[in-house]
C-alpha cells in the first residue's frame, strides 16, 4: 500500500507529464473479442474483449496468475486459444501469422538470450530473423544497444552481465527491428531500481517514437508511471479498463489520514467528528486513522483539535486512491496477495 | 529460407562451441575404438583385425549419440529460452525443429569423418576400400536418422530429462539388438529375428557385406530403411512440435 | 540430522512429482538385470559357433563345446567378421577338416584339437569367470552410468541455486549432501536387488551368489556409483556435462577393467592403469567370493574399494563446502 507524506506531494504522478496523450490515435490497431483459453480443466482466460489503440501504452495489471501472460502469449500468436478473434489492422492474425509477427517485438518474462555469446551477436541474430540485412541490420543493432545503454558492452558475453543489464539486453533484442507494436511481459522482474527506471524511461521514449506498447506487470507503481490506459485483470477476466484517472475517480471520494501521536489522555473522537466532512475516526494506541471527504479541507482543523486536547503529533501521512486501492475495491483483495 | 540459414548457423555455433560435446563426439569414440581394439587384438588373427571390427561396430554405436546431441540442442536449459524467442519471431515452426536436426547432422558428420579418418590412418580400419563411398553414404544417412530421432522424442515427451532417459534405453537396446557389443546369433532364431528391428542391425549387416563380401544386395534396403525412418521422424516432429511448449 | 531428514523427505517428494522418471529407472534396471541374468543363462558352454560344410549330412560331429550350424556352402566372410560364426569348418572327402577363421591362432589350435577328438576334448577353463561374477560384471557399467543420472536433484540444486539456501541455513551441510547420497544410493540399490531376487525366485535361473553375497556386492557397486556421481556433480557445474563425462568415464573404465570380457594381457602401462580402476578391484572381489576365497584373501580388494568410495565422497564434500560454505 502506498503512503505519501504530506510534504512530498503526490509523487506517484510526477512523471506523467512526459506522456503526451494527444499522440494516441483513436483507431484500434488490434481488436480482441471473446478470447478463451483452458489449461487442462482450468479456464485461465474467460472470454475477454479489448482493443489496443495506436500509439498507446496499454498496461495489463493484475496479481500473479491473473492471466496477463497467457493473454499476451496468445496475442503474439505463439499460444493458441480455444475460441475468440484477434484482428490486427482489421485482419485476422492467423490468416498470415508470419506477416503479423513481423510487426511485433517481444520482451518475454524469462531472459531469452544466448549467454555464451556477446550482446551484439544476440541482437544481430534475433533482429535478422525479422528480415533485417546489411546496413539496416547494423543500424538496428546500434539503435537497440544505444537505446538500452549497452553500446559499450556490445562485445562482452551476456554471461558477464548483471541482472539489470540482461533485462535491458532482453529489450534490445526486441526493438532492433523497430516493431510497430512492442509487447513486454513483466520486463522489470527482479532488478535494481536504477535499471528499472532506465527501462521505464525507455518505454516512454519508445512510445514517443511512435511504438504501441503492451505492458504487463503486477507493480502498480510502474503502471502509474507509464500507462496511458490500463486493463485490470483478475482470475482470467477483465475487471476494469480505462485511464488511471478514470479508474481512480470511481472510488476517489475520500482522503485518509494516519496520525502518529502521543498523549497522556486519550483524545475524544466525538470532538473530531464535530469537524465538518469527517466520516470516520479510529483511535488505536498511538495511531489515529481519520477518513474525511475529499472536497472539504479538514487537515488544519484536525491538527488544531488534536493540539487543543494536549496531543503531541509526531507524524501525519495522507493517502488518496491509487491503483492498489482500486484493485482492492474491485476484488476485495490486495494486488500482491 | 534465409531465416532457416540463420537459425541453422546459430544451432551449429552452439554445437561446435560446447567443449564437452566436442569431447563426447571426438575424443570418446576414438578412445573407445582404440581401447576395445587394443584389448581384443590378441583374439583376432592377421587378415581381419580387432580394429576392423570395432572401427565399424563402435562407430555405428557412436552414431547413436546424434540423437542425444539433437535432443540436448533442442531442449537444453542453455538454449531453451533463446529458442522461445524463435517461437515469437516470424519464423516457420518447421524451421525451428528441423534446423536442430540438420545442425546435429552436420556436427556429427564432421566429427564422425574426423574420427573415421584418424582411425583409418592410425590403425588402418577397413572401410571397404573402393566401396568406401557407399559405406560413408550409409553412415551419413544413419547420422541423419538419429539426429531426427532425438528431436522427435523431444517433441513427443516435451522434457529434456525424460528424453535423455528414454533415449539411453532405446539406444542401448538398438546397440545390443544390432549385435554391436556381442553377436546375438548364439542366442537362437527368435532373438536373431528380433534383432532386425534395430536400425543398427541393418547398417551393421550392410556394412559387413559390402566390406567383406563385396555384396551390395543389403545396401539399398538399408538405405531405404534409413530414409523411411528419417522421413517418419521428421514428419512426426512436424506434427507434434508445439511452439507453446517453450513458453 | 535436520538437514539429512528434511532433504531426504524433500527428494522423495520431488521424485513423486516425476513418476514417469521413476518408472523409467525401474524399467531400465529391470531390463539391465534381466539382460545380465538371461544372456548369461542362454549362453552355452561352447568355445564358439562354427559353420560346418560337409559333403554328407551325417558327419558325426557332435560336441557339447561346439555350436554347429550345418551349411551347404561356406558362409561369406562378413558372417565371420560380424561374429555370427567364429569359424568355418570344411570337411573334406578325406575326412580332414579345414578351418577358416579370422580369430587368433590360439583359437584355431583349440578348435583343431576339438575336431581331432571331439569325444575326449576338455577345454581349459581354469581362468573362466563364473555366472555370478559375469552378472555383476554386466551391471557395473550400467549402475555407474545410472548413478550420475539419479544424482539429478543435487545437480539441479546446484544449477538453480537452491544449494545456497541450504548453505545459508543453520543446518549441517554434510547432512544435506549425505541425504542426496542416501537417496541416490537407495534408488539404485533397492530396485536392483529386488529385481535380481524376483528373477531368481520366479525363474529359478542361476545367479551364482548367496543372498548375503549379492547384497554386499550390489551394496558396494551402488555406493561406488553414488560416490562417483556426487564427485562429478561437485566438480562440474553443468549437470548435462557431468552426465556426459560420467557416461564416457563409466563406459571406458568398465570396458578396460574387463567388466564384460576378461581380456588377454595388454601392455604394461595399460595393465598398471587397469589395476588402479575400482571396477577391477570389484571384479576381483566378486570372482574371489564366487571361488570361495577366505576373508583374508578378499580383504585387500574390499578395503581398496571402500577407500576409493571415501576419496570420492571426501573430495566432493570438501569441494562443495569450499564453493558454498566459505564462499557464502
Amino acid at each position: 500500500m502506498s503512503t505519501l507524506t504530506m510534504n512530498a506531494g503526490n509523487s506517484n504522478t510526477v512523471n506523467n507529464s512526459s506522456i503526451n496523450a494527444s499522440t494516441i490515435g483513436s483507431s484500434a490497431m488490434m481488436e480482441v473479442t471473446g478470447l478463451r483459453k483452458r489449461f487442462r480443466d482450468k479456464e485461465v482466460i474467460c472470454g475477454i474483449d479489448f482493443q489496443v489503440l495506436q500509439g498507446e501504452i496499454l498496461c495489463f495489471l493484475g496479481p500473479n496468475g491473473a492471466g496477463k501472460s497467457t493473454t499476451i502469449n496468445i496475442i503474439t500468436g505463439a499460444l493458441r486459444c480455444e475460441s475468440g478473434n484477434i484482428s490486427y489492422c482489421g485482419a485476422d492474425i492467423y490468416r498470415n501469422l508470419t506477416a503479423y509477427k513481423k510487426n511485433l517485438g517481444i520482451v518475454p518474462q524469462d531472459l531469452a538470450l544466448y549467454e555464451d555469446l556477446p550482446a551484439l551477436t544476440n541482437v544481430r541474430f534475433f533482429a535478422s530473423l525479422y528480415g533485417l540485412k546489411g546496413r539496416q541490420l547494423d543500424e538496428g543493432c546500434r539503435y537497440a544497444l544505444e537505446f538500452t545503454g549497452l553500446m559499450d558492452r556490445a562485445k562482452d558475453k551476456v554471461s558477464t552481465f548483471s541482472g539489470g543489464m540482461k533485462r535491458r539486453l532482453n529489450i534490445a533484442c526486441a526493438i532492433a527491428h523497430r516493431p510497430r507494436q512492442l509487447i513486454m511481459d513483466e520486463p522489470t522482474v527482479g532488478i535494481d531500481p536504477q535499471s528499472r527506471n532506465h527501462i521505464l524511461e525507455g518505454v516512454r521514449r519508445l512510445r514517443d517514437e511512435g511504438m504501441t506498447i503492451l505492458y504487463t506487470t503486477h507493480y502498480m507503481e510502474e503502471v502509474e508511471e507509464i500507462a496511458t490506459r490500463i486493463i485490470i485483470m483478475d482470475e482470467g477476466r477483465i475487471i476494469a479498463e480505462g485511464t488511471k484517472e478514470a479508474l481512480k475517480a470511481g472510488i476517489d471520494k475520500e482522503r485518509h489520514y494516519e496520525i502518529d501521536a502521543s498523549y497522556d489522555e486519550c483524545p475524544d473522537a466525538a470532538l473530531l467528528y464535530q469537524i465538518g466532512g469527517i466520516n470516520e475516526v479510529a483511535i488505536n494506541g498511538s495511531r489515529i486513522a481519520i477518513a474525511a471527504a475529499k472536497e472539504t479541507e479538514t487537515l488544519d482543523k484536525i491538527i488544531t483539535t488534536l493540539i487543543a486536547g494536549s496531543v503531541r503529533i509526531n507524524a501525519i501521512a495522507s493517502r488518496t486512491a491509487n491503483l492498489e486501492t482500486v484493485f482492492l475495491h474491485l476484488t476485495g483483495k490486495s494486488l500482491r496477495d | 529460407m534465409d531465416n532457416f540459414k540463420k537459425i541453422l548457423g546459430m544451432d551449429l555455433f552452439n554445437l561446435f562451441t560446447n567443449p564437452m560435446w566436442l569431447a563426447y563426439a571426438i575424443v570418446f569414440p576414438l578412445v573407445l575404438v582404440l581401447v576395445m581394439g587394443f584389448l581384443t587384438s590378441a583374439s583376432y588373427g592377421s587378415t581381419v583385425t580387432s580394429y576392423d571390427y570395432y572401427g565399424i561396430a563402435m562407430m555405428i554405436y557412436i552414431i547413436f549419440n546424434a540423437a542425444t546431441f539433437s535432443a540436448n540442442g533442442f531442449m537444453e536449459e542453455r538454449v531453451k529460452n533463446p529458442n522461445m524467442r524463435l517461437v515469437y519471431s516470424p519464423v516457420k515452426p518447421f524451421f525451428i525443429h528441423f534446423s536442430k536436426v540438420l545442425a546435429t547432422f552436420v556436427f556429427c558428420s564432421v566429427t564422425f569423418t574426423l574420427v573415421g579418418a584418424v582411425l583409418y590412418l592410425v590403425v588402418g580400419v577397413n572401410y571397404g576400400g573402393g566401396y568406401f563411398g557407399l559405406i560413408y553414404l550409409l553412415m551419413l544417412l544413419a547420422i541423419f536418422f538419429f539426429s531426427a530421432l532425438g528431436v522427435m522424442v523431444c517433441c513427443v515427451l516435451r522434457s529434456e530429462n525424460s528424453t535423455n532417459q528414454l533415449l539411453s534405453i532405446i539406444l542401448t537396446l538398438f546397440g545390443v539388438l544390432g549385435g554391436l557389443f556381442f553377436p546375438l546369433d548364439g542366442f537362437g532364431k527368435a532373438i536373431s529375428a528380433i534383432s532386425w528391428m534395430s536400425p543398427a542391425k541393418w547398417i551393421f549387416s550392410a556394412c559387413m557385406q559390402i566390406i567383406y563380401n563385396r555384396d551390395i544386395s543389403m545396401y539399398l534396403p538399408a538405405c531405404g530403411v534409413m530414409v523411411m525412418l528419417s522421413a517418419a521422424a521428421v514428419g512426426i516432429s512436424a506434427k507434434l512440435f508445439k511452439g507453446e511448449d517453450y513458453i | 540430522m535436520i538437514a539429512f531428514w528434511t532433504t531426504l523427505r524433500n527428494n522423495y517428494k520431488r521424485m513423486l512429482e516425476h513418476k514417469s522418471r521413476v518408472i523409467l529407472v525401474v524399467a531400465m534396471i529391470t531390463g539391465a538385470v534381466a539382460a545380465a541374468v538371461f544372456m548369461n543363462a542362454l549362453a552355452t558352454d561352447s568355445i564358439g559357433n562354427i559353420a560346418l560344410v560337409a559333403p554328407e549330412r551325417e558327419d558325426g560331429l557332435t560336441s557339447p563345446y561346439l555350436n554347429v550350424t550345418r551349411l551347404d556352402k561356406a558362409p561369406p566372410l562378413s558372417d565371420l567378421v560380424s561374429g555370427k560364426y567364429d569359424a568355418t569348418v570344411i570337411r573334406k572327402a578325406s575326412g580332414e577338416y579345414e578351418i577358416q577363421t579370422i580369430k587368433s591362432d590360439v583359437f584355431r589350435q583349440e578348435l583343431a584339437d576339438l575336431l581331432a577328438d571331439p569325444e575326449e576334448y576338455q577345454p581349459d577353463w581354469s581362468g573362466r569367470r563364473k555366472v555370478g561374477t559375469t552378472i555383476v560384471g554386466f551391471l557395473i557399467m550400467f549402475i555407474l552410468m545410472q548413478g550420475t543420472t539419479m544424482m539429478l536433484f543435487f545437480a539441479e540444486d546446484r544449477e538453480h541455486g537452491q544449494i545456497r539456501r541450504v548453505a545459508a541455513a543453520p543446518v549441517s551441510f554434510a547432512g544435506y549432501l549425505g541425504a542426496h547420497c542416501v537417496y541416490t544410493f537407495l534408488i539404485l540399490f533397492v530396485p536392483t536387488l529386488v529385481i535380481l531376487y524376483l528373477i531368481r525366485f520366479l525363474t529359478g535361473v542361476a545367479i551364482g551368489f548367496s543372498f548375503f553375497q549379492f547384497f554386499l556386492l550390489i551394496f558396494l557397486l551402488c555406493a561406488l556409483s553414488t560416490a562417483f556421481a556426487l564427485f562429478l556433480d561437485a566438480f562440474i557445474d553443468r549437470s548435462d556435462s557431468a552426465n556426459m563425462l560420467g557416461s564416457m568415464v563409466s563406459i571406458l573404465t568398465s570396458i578396460l577393467a574387463g567388466s564384460f570380457y576378461s581380456f588377454d594381457k595388454g601392455n604394461q602401462t595399460l595393465e598398471a592403469i587397469i589395476q588402479v580402476l575400482p571396477q577391477k578391484a570389484y571384479l576381483e572381489l566378486a570372482g574371489g567370493m564366487e571361488n570361495g576365497y577366505s576373508w583374508q584373501e578378499l580383504a585387500p580388494w574390499f578395503w581398496y574399494l571402500l577407500g576409493i568410495i571415501l576419496v570420492f565422497l571426501v573430495a566432493a564434500v570438501a569441494k562443495t563446502r569450499r564453493n558454498y560454505i566459505r564462499a557464502s
